[in-house]
């Protein structure tokens, strides 16, 4: 069983990425703690330094950039849900990350976390999937960024590498007007992990119809529909049967799994009528909004 | 680990070891047991303090990362033997049972009530969704936070 033998409070993000980079340590980054502080115990025993990252300015901000926006990894869910900048922007990030657990948690727990953590489950993950979010990922040699579909690689599992961190997540300015949804099942509407979890953005960029939709809880990683995405942009409208095919084409790129919290049965059929719904919705708002 | 923490209003040095978590360092080391701990999984919401006037489960908070943090328990709330209107309301309406849930349910609705001084119901469902009560079916507990709501803008007027 590990054990925390030491605690280190960041202070700059040269000191965390040097700490991070020593080899003789086994380094963890502590930001909210809240899946952190129940999963050490279960790492494979030797003993952790952990650096708590919450101290970093750059990694708490929500910053408005010319053409995105950039926010901290470190930034706790609560903040996330009453920024004025992401309520307005981005209000489907606010779906997800209110949606997690409870008040208490979403004041400790991050986004950055919440990405790290790579729960095939996690409610931010979809909506940051569905606006196109790239991952910042720093470490004491450089920084590279990359789509955030192609951060996770399994159950708790991302291509972060030794010595790195996510230092942030970058949100493209929409092109145009864009709706998006989250729709979280679960068997409580608090304190309850996603059995299905389902984002979706449209939006019309140049006359064209552009399509995300993420999948959560339902494949070893969150994930895009990218079939199913495709096929309704082939189409350039939603009805019935192009939302229909949409959904059933989702399920297909879901491997969802059983356990006590649903069948994978029940979720491949809840993807294929929230994909569907959901798109419908968002089309006939998205037309009454232009 | 030596750390100083601020715990209502006061300062306290005390020693912990890096892996304790701020439920356990309250009770144990500084003697304040208002806060309990439950689960110790941040489910249950029993521990919850507040750690710059925020509700957090004190049971995922590491000690040695509050240090610079202004933290507040259930015995903080009122000074000496005086009782906070929201303690006094859950008196009256009869919002504790065997009252182990209580202290983190008091310090959520506090900040509830910071947040919505006049909360609906579906603000003060979601507001506590975070803590659990096995004991009163939580239809006291609603009414005690609603209580609490009307007691304490009358004590603002």
């Amino acid at each position: 069983m590990a054990v925390i033998e030491e605690v280190i409070r960041g202070t700059s993000l040269e000191q965390v990425l040097t700490v991070l980079g020593d080899p003789l340590r086994s380094t963890r980054i502590l930001a909210g703690g809240t899946d952190l502080l129940l999963r050490y115990q279960r790492e494979p025993d030797r003993n952790l330094t952990v650096v708590d990252v919450t101290g970093l300015r750059d990694l708490s901000a929500i910053v408005e950039e010319s053409d995105g926006v950039r926010i901290g990894a470190a930034v706790r869910l609560a903040d996330l849900i009453t920024s004025r900048l992401i309520r307005e922007r981005f209000p489907v990030l606010v779906e997800g990350a209110a949606s997690v657990a409870g008040p208490q948690i979403r004041n400790l727990a991050t986004v950055g976390g919440n990405v790290c953590n790579a729960s095939p489950s996690a409610d931010t993950i979809a909506p940051l999937l569905v606006l196109d979010a790239r991952a910042v990922i720093r470490s004491a040699s450089g920084q590279r960024d990359i789509p955030l579909t192609d951060f996770f690689v399994g159950p708790g599992k991302t291509v972060l590498e030794s010595g790195e961190l996510l230092e942030a997540l970058w949100l493209p300015s929409p092109g145009a007007v864009r709706l998006a949804s989250y729709t979280k099942l679960s068997p409580r509407r608090a304190m309850d992990l996603a059995i299905v979890g389902v984002a979706v953005a449209l939006g019309r960029v140049a006359g064209a119809l552009q399509t995300r939709i993420g999948l959560a809880a339902v494949a070893p990683t969150p994930l895009r529909a990218m079939d199913a995405e495709a096929h309704v942009e082939a189409a350039g409208t939603i009805n019935a049967p192009v939302a229909a095919e949409a959904g059933r084409l989702a399920a297909a790129a879901a491997s969802p799994i059983d356990d006590v919290r649903a069948s994978a049965g029940y979720r491949l059929k809840m993807i294929e009528r929230l994909v569907a719904r959901m798109l419908e919705t968002a089309f006939n708002d998205l037309e009454g909004a232009q | 680990m030596k750390v100083t923490l601020q715990v209502n209003g006061q300062d306290f040095v005390v020693d912990v070891y890096p892996d304790e978590v701020l439920v356990d360092t309250l009770r144990e080391n500084i003697g304040l047991t208002g806060s309990k701990k439950g689960c110790g999984t941040g489910d249950c919401g029993a521990c919850t303090v507040l750690m710059n006037g925020r509700p957090v489960t004190s049971c995922l908070v590491l000690s040695a990362t509050a240090e610079d943090k202004a933290i507040t328990t259930i015995e903080g709330l009122a000074p000496g033997d005086d009782i906070h209107p929201v303690q006094q309301s859950f008196i009256d309406y009869g919002g504790v049972q065997c009252g182990y849930c209580t202290p983190g349910v008091v310090m959520m609705t506090v900040s509830l009530l910071a947040d919505h001084p006049h909360p609906t119901e579906a603000e003060i469902r979601a507001g506590l969704a975070g803590n659990l009560c096995r004991c009163t079916g939580y239809s006291k507990i609603i009414d005690s936070v609603k209580a609490s709501a009307v007691l304490m803008a009358e004590a603002r007027e």
